[in-house]
């Protein structure tokens, strides 16, 4: 494999992977209107749950990939039920607190995840089945199954928006006190779909683990799930081909500054600021971002 | 929609045939073998990283390596060096990587190479644990089980029997830590005290307290970030923690002199060889201004022993593998032979922080 | 030995500043009604200041310090003009105004991390021991004992501040109702700016201090943030009394923990606490 078709391979799965959590994030801040910054303990505990599982216990790939689901399923169900208290600012607070406290657990629950240390030697998928032989440790091949994930994933998150479902998100979002008034329980639907959008990133999780090989908590920090908000807003809220655009362009942004010169050492910060510059510009001329159909 | 679905299905496609075509073409004939090295060029750990690089050149323009070698930089951190090994194992198709500098980041990058089937040689990691990593894996510094058991007997010759530890929580601190416990309680002292604290934070006031409160008369300081462990040395002097401070090698920095100031003075790191007097010499040669660093004569032996097989006619990594084993040679460490772990035996130096500077005691 | 003693110490020490945080915080918060991300950064960009003025250039410690105070008081002000004026003129949500001030927080970290790098920084003297002073076997230094006492003078006049000038009455108005604070004459715009600019430099006190005390990073601002936004919570959001209230009892709470769980759990309980509070008290010890 020559460097440029590796190097293309590479930012096509980083960015299947951020297409993944900007879709699942999109369900929850723009079709229901409820702004959360704990993405990235979901995304967490999906690649934990890989690393941990398909390595130690010897399951296969996609079995760890369906405990992890049911694990932060589980877990977002119970954020889900303190976070149905709170709206707006607090809201958001509370987000962040559960992200600083997933990043505790991963950090600090050292006989689980070895802390700091991170697990290394993660298994790539391998699929014997019928015949078919498919070694994942290619990483074109690993690409190819990211993809059609994110397929499944964009289809199922639209499926849902544009269900019976996904209306009464949406009226929820603009009014919960009418929609309560039809007869409609605003808590449930509001639990139902953040559970749903946590089962979601933790396959991004399970596919970020096996991809690297390795995971450690400092992908999991607070920035990370600002990062998927900045995304999707940038793409355009309720709308999932706005996320697919955000996490493009957020993944190739920092490459293109890479080819026009910009000085390796501190590469990583211009990054930065260039994101914190086009969130706030967006913020001021543009909140509903590109493609969006919802502003905050 | 269904030209959507059919548009995707293509793109599939495509992925797939273009795989295929790349699983097709063989790999180029080996010409001459591929060195690269993984260490913190930037971050905490980021000048340990330049002064090995600087032995890791000497060696390099010795074998006709110079301006080959590749560089690639880890930060200290697992997942950086993961991805720098995936690359060089993938593009640039190594056969042999010097690196990594901190532990747990060696240990993560590991794995990679032994899949690949690349040799990985450390010149700065000590973990213990690594020398049961496996057979891709050698180092050019001692395991930290033979620095444990130096340094407890340092504390121990001093005449100090209730040691306190203040460790790093991660590979490196863990497994000096525990080395040390193991050695210094066989020597007949005590252990009252062990704390982890985690490599990047900077407020340890809460584990101090705790030492303190254990009443050590030494405490032994397990850090490899030096501008963090700066600020902890300031803070035990703060709580006022009188007992005698023995550091780890990873406390013979510049930062620390000039974070921790007088907090510093009389402070004791053990620390590996600096290297032979033959090595200091050819290194002040080439750098005329630059204090030899702590791992500079590691990194130059590192490179040495991949180039002596690498002429002696190993061409791919396995040939490299199993060359490493035999080879022997008078490096910038002293005498360098590998045994069965890939280990080096060691030989340490004991440096004391005497106004301002770092002395060697004799 | 008792270690309680020195653990009352460490709480009240890092309850002093983490108060800083909040008190300025909830003198922002209270004019303008959004939770701003870049507050705990802007407090590190103070410190810098001083760093700067004091370290580098080798000037008057108290004249650097006042320098970092008013740097960063000027920037709050700054941001707001060109940020978040223009945002409540479109009518934007606190939503939008939280999104935006994300954006002005990543991007001043990151401008810090280039200009001083990602290594700690201190700015105490490091050639000389700070003086030790010890209470009933606890040690605490000359700094440390400064620190205090300027929280304690901070939060005095603050409260005659906010009580006795009309800018306090006016920010009081806007945080009721703004729309009727413009109708009673208040200019508003004013106000917030002056709010911001007091706020800032209140929090740039803190990231000082900071820098005395452990030294600086251009990561922590978050940190500290979240722990002062956490504290004014906790202590009731828009009281004084509370934010040094909140601050106490979050480092009290996170510094005895260690007797049940080991250190490295600081983190993670304060943010339990203050959940724990958001469900059962909501409205903080002292409610408003």
């Amino acid at each position: 494999m020559n460097y440029t078709v590796y190097y293309i391979v590479h930012l096509l799965t980083m960015f299947s992977i951020y297409a993944i959590l900007g879709v699942s994030l999109n369900l929850v801040v723009g079709y229901t209107g409820l702004v959360s910054v704990t993405q990235a303990a979901f995304y967490g505990i999906g690649a934990y749950a890989t690393a941990l599982i398909a390595k130690t216990a010897g399951f296969g790939f996609f079995s760890s990939m369906l405990i992890g689901v049911i694990v932060a399923g589980l877990i977002g169900l119970l954020i889900g039920l303190v976070l149905s208290k709170f709206r707006d600012d607090y809201y958001v607070i509370v987000t962040v607190g559960f992200n600083i406290i997933a990043y505790g657990i991963f950090m600090n629950w050292h006989s689980l995840t070895r802390g700091p240390l991170g697990i290394v030697a993660v298994p790539r998928p391998k699929i014997d089945f019928l015949g078919l032989h498919l070694d994942f440790n290619n990483n074109l091949l690993f690409l190819a199954l990211v993809l059609v994930f994110l397929a499944l994933i964009y289809f199922l998150a639209r499926f849902i928006a544009k269900s019976s479902f996904g209306r009464v998100l949406k009226a929820i979002r603009e009014d919960e006190k009418a929609i309560q008034v039809f007869g409609y329980n605003a808590f449930y639907f509001k639990l139902a779909i953040f559970v749903i959008s946590a089962g979601m990133a933790a396959v991004a999780g399970s596919f970020f683990a096996s991809y690297l090989r390795f995971t450690s908590p400092n992908t999991f920090v607070l920035m990370e799930s600002v990062l998927i908000l900045s995304m999707i807003i940038l793409g355009g809220l309720a709308n999932l081909k706005g996320s697919l655009l955000g996490a493009f362009i957020l993944v190739l942004l920092p490459e293109l500054m890479r080819f026009v010169g910009f000085p390796n050492e501190i590469a990583a910060e211009m990054r930065q600021i260039v994101y914190g510059v086009i969130l706030v510009l967006l913020m001021i001329y543009k909140p509903s971002g590109i493609m969006g159909e919802y502003k905050l | 929609m269904t030209k959507k679905i059919v548009a995707g299905v293509l793109m599939l496609a495509v992925v797939f045939v273009a795989g295929c075509s790349v699983f097709g073409t063989s790999d180029d004939a080996v010409s001459k073998p591929k060195i690269a090295v993984i260490l913190p060029f930037t971050g905490d750990a980021g000048s340990y990283g330049e002064m090995t690089k600087q032995g890791i050149e000497i060696a390099a323009k010795e074998f006709g390596y110079a301006g080959e070698v590749i560089y690639e930089d880890s930060k200290c951190d697992p997942k950086d060096s993961v991805n720098a090994m995936t690359k060089l194992v993938s593009v640039d198709k190594v056969q042999a990587v010097i690196g990594d500098l901190c532990s747990s980041a060696t240990r993560a990058s590991y794995p990679i190479a032994e899949q690949y089937k690349v040799v990985l040689v450390s010149p700065a990691s000590t973990n213990p644990d690594i020398s049961k990593d496996g057979g891709y894996m050698f180092r050019t510094i001692p395991s930290d089980s033979l620095q444990g058991a130096f340094g407890a007997k340092l504390v121990y010759d001093k005449g100090y029997r209730n040691l306190a530890v203040l460790y790093s929580n991660e590979d490196y601190g863990i497994g000096f830590n525990t080395v040390l416990k193991e050695n210094f309680e066989k020597l007949g002292g005590k252990v009252v005290a062990s704390e982890g604290v985690e490599r990047t934070a900077t407020d340890a006031r809460t584990q101090i307290t705790k030492i303190k409160a254990a009443n050590p008369d030494a405490v032994y300081f397990i850090h490899n970030g030096p501008s963090v462990a700066a600020g902890i040395l300031r803070q035990m002097s703060e709580l006022g923690l009188k007992a005698f401070i023995v550091g780890s090698e990873g406390l013979r920095g510049e930062a620390i002199l000039k974070g921790a100031g007088v907090s510093a003075e009389g402070m004791y790191v053990t620390s590996v060889a600096s290297g032979t007097s033959a090595f200091l010499e050819q290194f002040k040669t080439i750098y005329t201004n630059v204090e030899v660093g702590p791992f500079a004569a590691q990194g130059y032996d590192a490179f040495k022993a991949i180039a002596l097989t690498i002429k002696d006619g190993a061409k791919t990594g396995e040939e490299i593998k199993e060359a490493l084993y035999k080879v022997e040679f008078d490096g910038g460490t002293g005498h360098v032979k590998f045994d069965a772990n890939g280990d080096v035996p060691g030989t340490y130096d004991v440096f004391v922080v005497k106004n301002g500077k770092f002395e060697l005691v004799k | 030995m008792n270690i309680v003693p020195q653990l009352i110490l460490n709480s009240i020490i890092a309850g002093s500043i983490i108060a800083f945080l909040a008190v300025s915080f909830n003198l922002i918060y209270g004019a303008t009604r959004f939770f701003n991300m870049a507050h705990g950064t802007i407090a590190i960009f103070g410190g810098y200041i001083a760093f700067f003025f004091f370290k580098t250039l080798g000037w008057n410690m108290y004249l650097s310090a006042i320098l970092g105070i008013l740097a960063a008081g000027l920037l709050g002000y700054i941001f707001d003009r060109i940020i978040y004026l223009p945002l409540r003129k479109r009518k934007a949500s606190g939503m939008i105004m939280l999104v935006a001030s994300i954006g002005v927080f990543t991007a001043l970290q990151s401008l810090i991390q280039i200009f001083f790098t990602s290594e700690f920084q201190t700015l105490s003297d490091i050639s000389v021991h700070d003086r030790l002073y010890t209470i009933f076997g606890a040690t605490i230094t000359q700094t440390q004992i400064y620190i205090l006492i300027m929280a304690f003078i901070v939060a005095i006049c603050l409260i005659i501040f906010l009580k006795y000038t009309i800018f306090g009455k006016a920010v009081k108005a806007i945080s009721d109702d703004e729309e009727v604070a413009k109708i009673v004459g208040i200019n508003t715009n004013k106000i917030i700016g002056l709010s911001f600019f007091i706020g800032s430099g209140i929090a740039a006190i803190g990231g000082i201090a900071v820098g005395f005390d452990t030294g600086l990073n251009p990561t922590m601002g978050m940190k500290l943030l979240l722990h002062g936004i956490s504290a004014a919570i906790i202590g009731g959001v828009g009281s004084v009394y509370g934010a040094f209230i909140g601050a106490f009892v979050l480092t009290f709470v996170a510094n005895f923990s260690i007797f049940w769980i080991s250190g490295e759990w600081q983190e993670a309980v304060a943010f339990v606490l203050l959940i724990i509070f958001l469900i059962f008290r909501p409205r903080g010890i002292i409610k408003r």
